[in-house]
This record gives structure tokens, C-alpha cells and sequence, in this order.
């Protein structure tokens, strides 16, 4: 996989008002965290610090392939949507293709003007904090 | 209470359906939060796409104003109420914006989104529509806002500057909150002489104000601010330093207050600007 990816390409496609409800959609697709992650969540660990609102990340390879757990403040469904698309983006793919993902998504989706430049960067932190984790688990893996 | 410009969210309750007489306005943190739902009647007000002019560090000019509160079906004449999330910071920032432009009636809702839902109270996902309105704004009031010259003015003859961050970002620790990275500046600090007063002091736990008798005992008693001269109070993009503000000229009714909005995100990078760190000064 490349630096494309067709949900970002869907996004940019779009009507910036309708870049948001896509957004919105997706905040309501994330998918509940596991029981015995929710623990790990209450006692802080796996928060994603450079994001302003709570988000908490669990990334893990199975089969070599990257899964992701995650958990975000219901009061922010803005972070919630964009955790949402990473999650639908990365699920499945090769975690050493991980690496390959862009950063700058926000702008790529076509976000970054809606939300400005203290927001996207919050979203890019959440990239590359997945970045982060699959690397450390790649070279964990050699 | 000096000023009656909060109500309490069974007062919005009560009112919201009067939409002739009143407008009620969400502002939040998060673009999205209002589509989960708001209280009936509401309409968004976004401090980053709606108050803000996307090309030069600014508020938005007067004639956008006035085409935002036409469309909302704002007249001159309507009560407008402010809430949000965040302990209703961006509500503060959206009423003083409201305030820049001349809104003669404006209000906030104590305790903002998270005491209406807390209570359980009902939201909804319905966007209203209004007719568009004949508004008329004045030119900015500037006698609310300070700038950076304004500032370095001050400081030679006043003590009445008001940092309302957290201790650490005062003393230089760091210079930015941990959850807020992207609002880094290049130097940490205080502006030198500034009094230190958190913006939390200034409310309860579940983001209603605290009395008048108890805001007067931290502003007015401990920390020695006098309620009949010049006051200005910053942070580092200015929505919690508008939250103060609120709180100094609306509930403890100081004579003049101004909200620097330019803040530490500005005199944090601005070359040469005196910069003090560590504890305040006895």
C-alpha cells in the first residue's frame, strides 16, 4: 500500500461540511473496547498524550497483521470519527506497511482548514503514535 | 451577585421555546460535539471556523458578525445564552466576542453542557432554522481587548495583570499544558509582574461558578486585585483568559477588564519581550 488510502480519497473528494458528517459517521462506528482493556483504560495506561481530548490506544500484531483497540472521550466525537477511520484504515494490513502511512492525514482527508492548526496536529499525534507502536513491535519481532 | 448574566439550566429549560425573545448558542472545544446532540432551539457557534478569520491571527471583522447572527436569526434586541463543554470556556469566548461587537444582551448558562446532561436533561440532534435577520454590529469595542503594546505599557504601571494557566505553565516548567502539545511557544514563563489566579479558581467541580462572596474572596481579598482599575487577564490562546474575564466584569463586576488574547502563544515567541519564571512574587 502506498501513501493513498480510498477512505482518505473518499474524504478529500467531498464537500468540506460533508468531510465532517463523514466524520461524524464514523465516531459512531467505533467499536466498543474489550473488557479487559477498559481496566488497563481506568488505570491510565495507553493514553495518547498528544491528543487535547482522552484517547487511549492499544496497538497489537496478530498473524503479522496490525489490530487496534482504542477508547475515546464520547465528548469529543471529532477525535472519536478520526480514531474510527484510522482503525478501519490500518485493521488488517501488514504492520510493516504501517510505517508507510502518511502523516499529515488531516490535510490529506481535506480536515485540517475546518479544524485548524491546533486540533490537526492532535490527530496527527494519534498517526504517529500508531506509527510508533508498530515499529516498536516490528523490531521486537527481529 | 453584581451582575445577573448567568442562568441555570432549568431556566433554559423553561425558555427555549421562546425562540422570538432568546437565542441559545453552543460553543465547544470539539467541532463535532453539538451534531451528537444539543438542547432543542440551539444553533453552533464555532470559535475556530465561525469567530476566527482563517487568514490573519484575528477575530472574525464586523460585517461577517453581522452575517453569522443574521443567519442564527439574531436581532439586535435578542437575550443570547452561551454554553459548552469545557467548563464553558468556549462559551466565555464566543459571549466576549458577542460583547467585541456590541451584543447588548448576553448571558451563560451556569454549569454549561455537562450539567445538562448530568441532569439528565433532554438533547437533540434537530438543527433549527431561522429567518434571516437585519443586524447591525458596532466597530469592535476595544475597550475589552488588549494587544501586545498595550501590555508591555501596563506592566511599567500596573500590577493588575492576570496569568490564569496552570502553576507550571506559569513558573516555565512547561510551556504548554500536557494535553495541549500544539499550543507550545518557544520561550516558557510568565509576563513579568503578572498575578497568578488558575482560571479553575474561579469554579466548581461540576463547572458552575462559585458565588459572588467566594470570587471576591480569591480575586478581590487574597490576591489584591482592585474591582475599580484597568485589569487584564491572559493565558496562551485566550479562551480561558476570556473565561476570567467573564467572571472578573460579570460576576464580581470590575470596572475594566481586558481580555489579552494575544497570550503566551504570542508573548511566548515574540522576540525580545521580558519574560520572568518561578514562583509569584510576594
Amino acid at each position: 500500500m502506498g501513501t493513498e488510502h480510498p477512505l482518505i480519497e473518499q474524504f478529500a473528494l467531498l464537500e468540506p461540511r460533508d468531510r465532517l458528517e463523514l466524520l461524524l459517521d464514523f465516531s459512531r462506528s467505533l467499536p466498543e473496547l474489550p473488557p479487559e482493556k477498559k481496566k488497563e483504560m481506568l488505570e491510565g495506561k495507553n493514553k495518547v498524550h498528544e491528543c487535547a481530548s482522552p484517547v487511549f490506544l492499544w496497538v497489537s500484531a496478530i498473524g503479522g497483521k496490525v489490530h487496534i483497540d482504542a477508547y475515546v472521550d464520547p465528548d469529543a466525537p471529532t477525535v472519536k470519527g478520526f480514531v474510527s477511520l484510522l482503525i478501519e484504515c490500518f485493521e488488517g494490513m501488514d504492520i510493516a506497511q504501517v510505517s508507510e502511512f502518511p502523516d499529515d492525514l488531516p490535510r490529506l482527508m481535506g480536515i485540517s482548514q475546518s479544524l485548524g492548526m491546533q486540533r490537526s496536529a492532535g490527530l496527527t499525534g494519534i498517526v504517529n503514535r500508531i506509527k510508533k507502536n508498530a515499529a516498536e513491535i516490528l523490531r521486537g519481532q527481529f | 451577585m453584581a451582575h445577573n448574566a448567568l442562568v441555570s439550566t432549568e431556566w433554559v429549560a423553561k425558555n427555549l421555546s421562546d425562540t422570538q425573545q432568546y437565542r441559545i448558542v453552543e460553543s465547544n472545544e470539539d467541532v463535532l460535539l453539538y451534531s451528537t446532540g444539543h438542547i432543542q432551539n440551539a444553533v453552533k457557534i464555532d470559535w475556530f471556523t465561525d469567530l476566527q478569520d482563517g487568514t490573519v491571527r484575528d477575530y472574525i471583522d464586523r460585517s461577517k458578525f453581522e452575517m453569522l447572527c443574521s443567519s442564527f436569526g439574531i436581532t439586535n434586541d435578542t437575550i443570547v445564552i452561551f454554553y459548552g463543554d469545557k467548563n464553558n470556556w468556549w462559551a466565555a469566548y464566543a459571549f466576549w466576542v458577542f460583547k467585541l461587537f456590541g451584543h447588548k444582551n448576553c448571558l451563560i448558562m451556569d454549569g454549561g453542557r455537562a450539567k445538562w446532561k448530568a441532569e439528565n436533561r433532554p438533547v437533540t440532534t434537530e438543527i433549527p432554522q431561522f429567518q434571516p435577520t437585519k443586524y447591525t454590529a458596532t466597530d469592535p469595542d476595544l475597550s475589552i481587548r488588549s494587544f501586545r503594546d498595550d501590555v508591555l505599557a501596563f506592566i511599567k504601571k500596573s500590577d493588575q495583570l492576570v496569568d490564569v494557566r496552570s502553576t507550571m505553565e506559569y513558573e516555565g516548567k512547561v510551556t504548554h499544558m500536557p494535553e495541549y502539545p500544539q499550543e507550545g511557544a518557544l520561550r516558557a514563563g510568565h509576563i513579568p509582574g503578572a498575578k497568578s489566579i488558575p482560571w479553575a479558581t474561579a469554579v466548581n467541580g461540576d463547572g458552575t461558578f462559585k458565588t459572588y462572596e467566594e470570587l471576591h474572596s480569591i480575586y478581590v481579598r487574597q490576591k489584591k486585585l482592585d474591582p475599580s482599575n484597568e485589569t487584564i487577564a491572559y493565558c496562551r490562546i485566550g479562551e480561558r483568559s476570556s473565561h476570567t474575564w467573564f467572571v472578573l466584569k460579570y460576576l464580581l463586576g470590575f470596572k475594566d477588564v481586558k481580555n489579552y488574547d494575544g497570550s503566551w502563544t504570542e508573548w511566548g515567541n515574540l522576540v525580545g519581550v521580558p519574560i520572568e519564571k518561578g514562583e509569584e512574587k510576594a
